[in-house]
């Protein structure tokens, strides 16, 4: 069968509306890819500051003015040089640094 | 007719030059203003926006972040598109921690926006970033998650900027800086900007990790412990410095300057150390075989009229008056102005002078921080007064150090005679973590042979033993070694009266030397000497450190009992200037009241754990071995109930608790 004029035409239309689909549903997937991106970066700004606060509040929990308030509360006190010794871990080897 | 068709003609002339302007002036458009008229179009719907890099994280030799950028937001809300204001008011308000009548005031008070400056983190600002009438305006902002803990040493940001402008922030600017990104938004009739992910110009990159050799935990030790020892002496400054003798790695830096706040003045401020530098004018005169270990000068009652070749004799007089003959060694274990600066005389200018050079005074370390000052040391002849400079250098004055110059240069007789560069970057590494750079110990050059600095390490014993002026910063079983210097404080072309630097120069512990410490007092009030401020303080802050889980602290080398006690070492360092003895304490140390031949019975720890058993074994005075897995003991040799003499060791068989459980 030969072609004729509006098959050209019909055929043209079909390739522009293939390609018009195609490119509509790249764009609208690249949108959805970019909202997810900025939701999963979102996520990690709210983490990120969440480990800081966390952070933060361990160790201020575990600073020295902390402990040392808390065990002076508690009748505690550093222990001198005379009163520790450093024991040696089984099977430890205490080579040079 | 002819009029017609000359009508006709100026008709045709007339649209012929009028398409052609129109050509013209569309080729003008087009061609010659055509790129100018597209880039004002794109301006109007498309604008340009600066990705900002990440900062890199600084953190301490633990990898416990010291300071890092995190994501912050300033808050505005439109009212205009705001349907229920007390609904989001109170939402806002439960979000930033804002009053939420306040809120809903500002929001009835017809602005057009209301601003919270904030700054507020992301976890702050989740639950109200999708609302209507909410805009966040984002921002990277430099945090301390370890509040303001080595913060002189880290430095500061410009105001407003990311840019790094002193300390570590400064110096290092460029690594943690990264490379901004760019991208190009989208912005509608309204202006409103749209995120294009086709248009990303540039993808921002996130500037390099810096590990610094700080130990947070010692960092802590130094800052709180100088905190309160100026508080206690009503002292003005003053400077902690641990260094490690065997890299140069700085351990912890604190500096308090009264009235400033980021003054590192353990970099920056040079002092005349005083006795503390008696040590180097001893290391000349040893390295020059300029005396020897029988040489004794006289101590002259404690006052020496100097006499000068110019005909005007001043004095030099020492705290501790010495009536008889000094060695050299006794000069430091006493610390006598007078005998330094008579043995100093047996030195040519050159001699001392190259000397305290090689030790680094008079030179910048190196060590990766701005604004480092240099010291001062004159330069013979030219800047030296004949009779006086020299005598006044043998004592410590006539020289300015930083903290970090005199740590540095301790730390040459603590490793064995080697000058290292101090560092304070122990690696870069990159976002992804990948190590860029990594320290590893810059010798400058050997200043002396390893004999020379066990010799000076000895005349240091003898600087913290009963008869020294350091006996008070001595740590029991942990020994250290260390010199004192309480030096007047030049103000006005002269001294001041009661104006003193306190300060301990220390090794520790003596033996296998892990940390060189500095503590400088600058101005205590009342007890001013060195002896009863910095040298306490030393001892405090090292015990502190011992007690501690400092990660730059090798504990295993502290452990069994090869630990040498000032108590037990000779009195005179005198007698170790040919070959230092190497005094062996066991554990437990017996009192001197206890009898030899005490006999102890082996107490039953069977079944309890290793700590507990260790200590229980210890604590009646016997010594403990450790065998088998971490757990709890299952025997003991000799058995529990046995008579041992005093001090045998007692060895505890251990076993994981889980190996020990019956099966069902």
């Amino acid at each position: 069968m030969q072609l004729r004029g509006r098959h050209w035409v019909v055929l043209w239309l079909i390739a522009f509306l293939v390609v018009a689909t195609i490119v509509i549903g790249r764009q609208t997937r690249a949108h959805l890819v970019a909202g997810q991106l900025r939701e999963a970066r979102e996520r990690r700004r709210v983490l990120e500051a969440e480990m800081a606060e966390l952070t933060r509040a361990i160790q201020q929990a575990s600073s020295r003015d902390v402990i040392s308030g808390k065990a002076a509360a508690l009748g505690m006190r550093v222990a001198t040089g005379a009163e520790i010794t450093v024991l040696p871990a089984p099977g430890a080897v205490t080579g040079d640094r | 007719m002819a009029k017609a068709a000359a009508r006709l003609g100026f008709i045709r002339f007339c649209l012929t030059a009028g398409i052609l302007a129109v050509i013209a002036r569309a080729a003008q458009l087009q061609l010659v203003e055509g790129a100018d008229f597209a880039r004002r179009a794109e301006r109007g719907r498309t604008e340009s926006e600066v990705l900002p890099a990440r900062r890199g994280t600084i953190y301490d030799r633990a990898m416990l972040p010291l300071a890092e950028t995190q994501e912050a937001y300033h808050v505005s809300l439109a009212p205009e598109q705001i349907e229920n204001r007390a609904a989001l008011a109170r939402r806002v308000a439960q979000a930033l921690g804002e009053d939420s009548r306040s809120i809903a005031a500002r929001l009835a008070s017809g602005a057009r926006s209301v601003y919270f400056f904030g700054p507020y983190t992301a976890l702050q600002v989740q639950h109200i970033r999708s609302l209507d009438g909410v805009a966040l305006e984002p921002f990277l902002r430099r945090i301390h998650p370890m509040g303001d803990l080595a913060d002189r040493t880290l430095g500061i940001l410009a105001p407003d900027s990311a840019v790094g402008v002193a300390g570590v922030e400064g110096a290092l600017d460029s690594l943690l800086a990264g490379t901004p990104g760019e991208t190009v938004r989208l912005l509608d009739h309204r202006g409103n900007a749209f995120d294009s992910p086709a248009r990303l110009v540039r993808e921002p990159v996130a500037g390099n990790n810096v590990v610094l050799t700080i130990d947070a935990r010692l960092q802590e030790i130094a800052e709180r412990g100088l905190d309160k020892a100026l508080q206690d002496a009503k002292a003005s400054s003053g400077d902690v410095v641990f260094l490690d003798p065997a890299t140069g790695e700085l351990l912890a830096v604190a500096s308090r300057v009264e009235g400033e706040r980021s003054s590192a003045s353990a970099f920056t401020t040079p002092y005349e150390p005083g006795s503390t530098a008696k040590l180097f004018t001893a290391a000349a005169l040893l390295l020059n075989h300029a005396v020897d270990s029988n040489d004794v000068v006289s101590g002259e009652d404690g006052d020496w009229l100097v006499p000068t070749t110019y005909g005007r004799p001043y004095h030099i007089r020492d705290a501790h008056k010495e009536s008889g003959t000094l060695t050299l060694a006794k000069a430091i274990e006493v610390s006598s102005n007078i005998a330094m600066a008579k043995f100093a005389r047996r030195l040519s200018n050159a001699q001392l002078y190259d000397a305290l050079r090689a030790f680094g005074f008079g030179a910048m370390t190196g060590v990766e921080f701005p604004a480092e000052a240099r010291g001062t040391l004159p330069h013979p002849p030219s800047e030296w007064i004949k009779d006086y400079t020299l005598e006044s250098l043998s004592r410590g004055y006539a020289l300015s150090v930083t903290a970090i110059q005199l740590a540095s240069a301790y730390a040459v007789i603590a490793n064995g005679g080697v000058l290292y560069t101090p560092a304070l970057v122990k690696e870069i590494r990159s976002p992804d973590g990948t190590v860029l750079y990594r320290h590893a110990p810059e010798a400058v050059r050997r200043v002396l042979p390893e004999s020379l600095a066990a010799t000076l390490r000895g005349y240091l014993k003898g600087a913290v033993s009963s008869e020294g002026t350091g006996e008070q910063g001595q740590i029991q079983n942990y020994a250290l070694v260390g010199k004192t210097g309480t030096a007047k404080i030049a103000s006005g072309g002269g001294y001041g009266a009661g104006q003193y630097t306190a300060s301990f120069a220390s090794i520790w512990p003596a033996d296998r030397p892990q940390i060189v410490a500095v503590v400088k007092i600058d101005r205590p009030q009342g007890s001013y000497y060195a002896a009863q401020t910095a040298a306490p303080l030393t001892r405090q802050l090292l015990e502190e450190a011992l007690a501690a889980r400092a990660d730059a602290l090798q504990l295993g080398q502290l452990a069994g009992p090869a630990v040498a006690t000032a108590a037990s070492a000779p009195a005179s360092a005198a007698a170790d200037l040919k070959s230092p003895p190497v005094v062996r304490v066991s554990w437990p140390v017996a009192s001197r009241d206890s009898a030899p031949t005490a006999r102890l019975k082996v107490p039953d720890v069977l079944g309890t754990d290793i700590r507990a058993a260790s200590s229980k074994v210890f604590g009646t005075g016997l010594r403990v071995r450790l065998s088998g897995e971490p757990g709890i003991v299952i025997r003991t040799d000799p058995a529990a109930g046995t008579d041992v003499p005093a001090g045998q060791p007692v060895t505890l068989f251990t076993a994981s608790e889980r190996t020990t459980q019956p099966h069902d």
